[in-house]
């Protein structure tokens, strides 16, 4: 057990210490971080990979990041990984357990979705016939699980007001699918494979990049207008040594510098940018992807157990 | 201004949070109302520390010493104590006060009821109306805390006199 700190015998708001790089157990607890972003990067690959792209290739990597990284990610966190399978037993009440449920259905509808195509060419359907077709309906959809429920774990989180909203599981949504674009991209630039819909791509981020812009803008006001405790989670965003990770690298970098250079690739002014430029936007949207889910997490903070009055 | 020494503990929700977001069913609520965490069937994924508004759980993760904090026994003492740790402890799983069940299935108090001196800590079953406990709430107007989660805790403060 922990030694108790100072900082548990203070009354005010109390932030959360397990989920996120930088709680109790350091490193290990960012292993839950990483979970949740590869899980949502990658299930945002694979539907963009495969309905806007087409690309084999794109969307396998991004089935591998969900079912290897996020799997692996999740078992580091554990303190007891050799009971994993116990975490499918409530999808009643728990949203982890939903989670879980909704990327095991995902791996197995995408893996048989993508079988034709990767070998597996004796299975009774490929891409265009209509079981093929229904096989990735039901992956897209169970991916769009897979890149909302973590918003859905957090909002259901009462005490911990800058959690517990309704913009939660949209905002993880949007950052999941603009992680698979930015994902896609760099998969293609590395395998040296053809963009087909390239402006498609191009409008979509851009598209996504404004709309992620907009909601973190609106979770900041709503949170400023909140509670007490909602307030100081702000603050702590914007005016405390994490506001290099909230608004230099999740808002600068990931957001309007990939927005600056999207629309100027978008509006063909000079030229179209240079791939390497893109290539580092994407970098950059990932890491911003990444960077948000830590800040959020981070700043996390349960209401204060006694009020005043007491 | 004043300083006042509160205790916190375990609420014993009758609608408890960390039940319900759970995903191993190791968090149970007995028929009797107190919450239990089975420490064979918990994994360790922390839902249930995050999710309680009172701060009440912790996960057991590695010994430390007392003294120093650190993972290496700074005493002979430490050593020992160390070695029992390991050998008896739940590690990796999510532990919390529970109202001392053992003592209590056998008619007895939890301990730290018991061992108030100042009787400041009262126990009782909180559906008989007639019994200790809820008088006290009845008559001193015993509050909840942070009764808006809709948790309804099993814990009652009673403003100072």
């Amino acid at each position: 057990m922990d030694v108790l700190k100072h900082e548990d015998f203070k009354p005010g708001p109390r932030a959360q210490m397990e989920w996120g790089f930088g709680g109790r157990r350091r490193w290990r607890d960012g292993a839950l971080l990483m979970a949740l972003f590869l899980g949502g990067i990658g299930a945002g690959q694979f539907v963009v990979s495969t309905w806007f792209i087409h690309s084999v290739t794109s969307a396998l990597v991004g089935l591998l990041v969900v079912v290897i990284g996020k799997t692996v990610a999740h078992l580091v966190y554990l303190g007891r990984p050799a009971r994993f399978y116990r975490l499918f037993l409530r999808p009643r009440t728990s949203w982890i357990s939903r989670g879980l449920i909704f990327m095991m259905v995902f791996a197995v509808f995408a893996a048989a979705y993508l079988a034709p195509d990767i070998g597996f060419d004796w299975v009774p359907w490929t891409s265009d016939t209509t079981l093929g077709q229904a096989l990735w309906v039901a992956a897209v959809l169970s991916a769009s699980l897979v890149m909302v429920y973590d918003g859905f774990v957090l909002a259901s989180c009462k005490s911990i007001t800058s959690w517990n909203t309704a913009l939660m599981p949209p905002l993880f949504f949007t950052y999941a699918i603009a992680g698979g674009v930015a994902m896609t991209y760099l998969t293609m630039t590395a395998t040296g494979g053809e963009i087909l819909n390239r402006s498609t791509m191009t409008n979509l981020d851009a598209i996504l990049l404004t709309t992620m812009l907009a909601l973190v803008v609106i979770y900041i006001v709503n949170m400023a207008a909140s509670t007490s405790t909602a307030r100081e989670s702000i603050r702590r965003l914007t005016a405390t040594k994490l506001a290099i990770a909230f608004i230099g690298l999740a808002i600068v970098a990931g957001l309007l510098v990939p927005l600056t250079l999207t629309y100027y690739d978008q509006l063909g002014v000079g030229g179209t940018v240079a791939s390497v430029f893109l290539a580092a936007s994407a970098v950059l949207e990932l890491a911003g992807d990444l960077s948000v889910r830590h800040s959020i997490l981070r700043a996390g903070l349960h209401a204060p157990v006694f009020s005043e009055g007491l | 201004m004043i300083r006042q020494a509160v205790p916190l503990l375990c609420m014993n929700c009758k609608e408890p949070e960390c039940e319900k977001v759970c995903p191993t069913g190791a968090t149970k609520k007995r028929p009797d109302g107190i919450v239990i965490v089975d420490s064979k069937e918990c994994v360790g994924c922390r839902y249930c520390a995050v999710a309680c508004p009172y701060g009440a759980r912790y996960f057991v993760d590695e010994w430390k010493d007392y003294f120093t904090g650190d993972r290496k026994p700074s005493s002979a003492y430490a050593e020992h104590q160390k070695k029992k740790w390991l050998e008896e402890s739940d590690r990796g799983v999510v532990s919390k006060c529970n109202f001392c069940v053992d003592r209590v299935e056998k008619g007895r108090k939890p301990a730290c009821v018991d061992a108030c001196p100042c009787e400041a800590r009262t126990f009782g079953d909180l559906d008989d109306p007639e019994s200790e406990v809820s008088q006290l709430i009845k008559k001193r107007r015993g509050m909840q805390l942070h009764p808006e989660y809709g948790t309804d805790a099993s814990v009652y403060y009673l403003p100072a006199r």
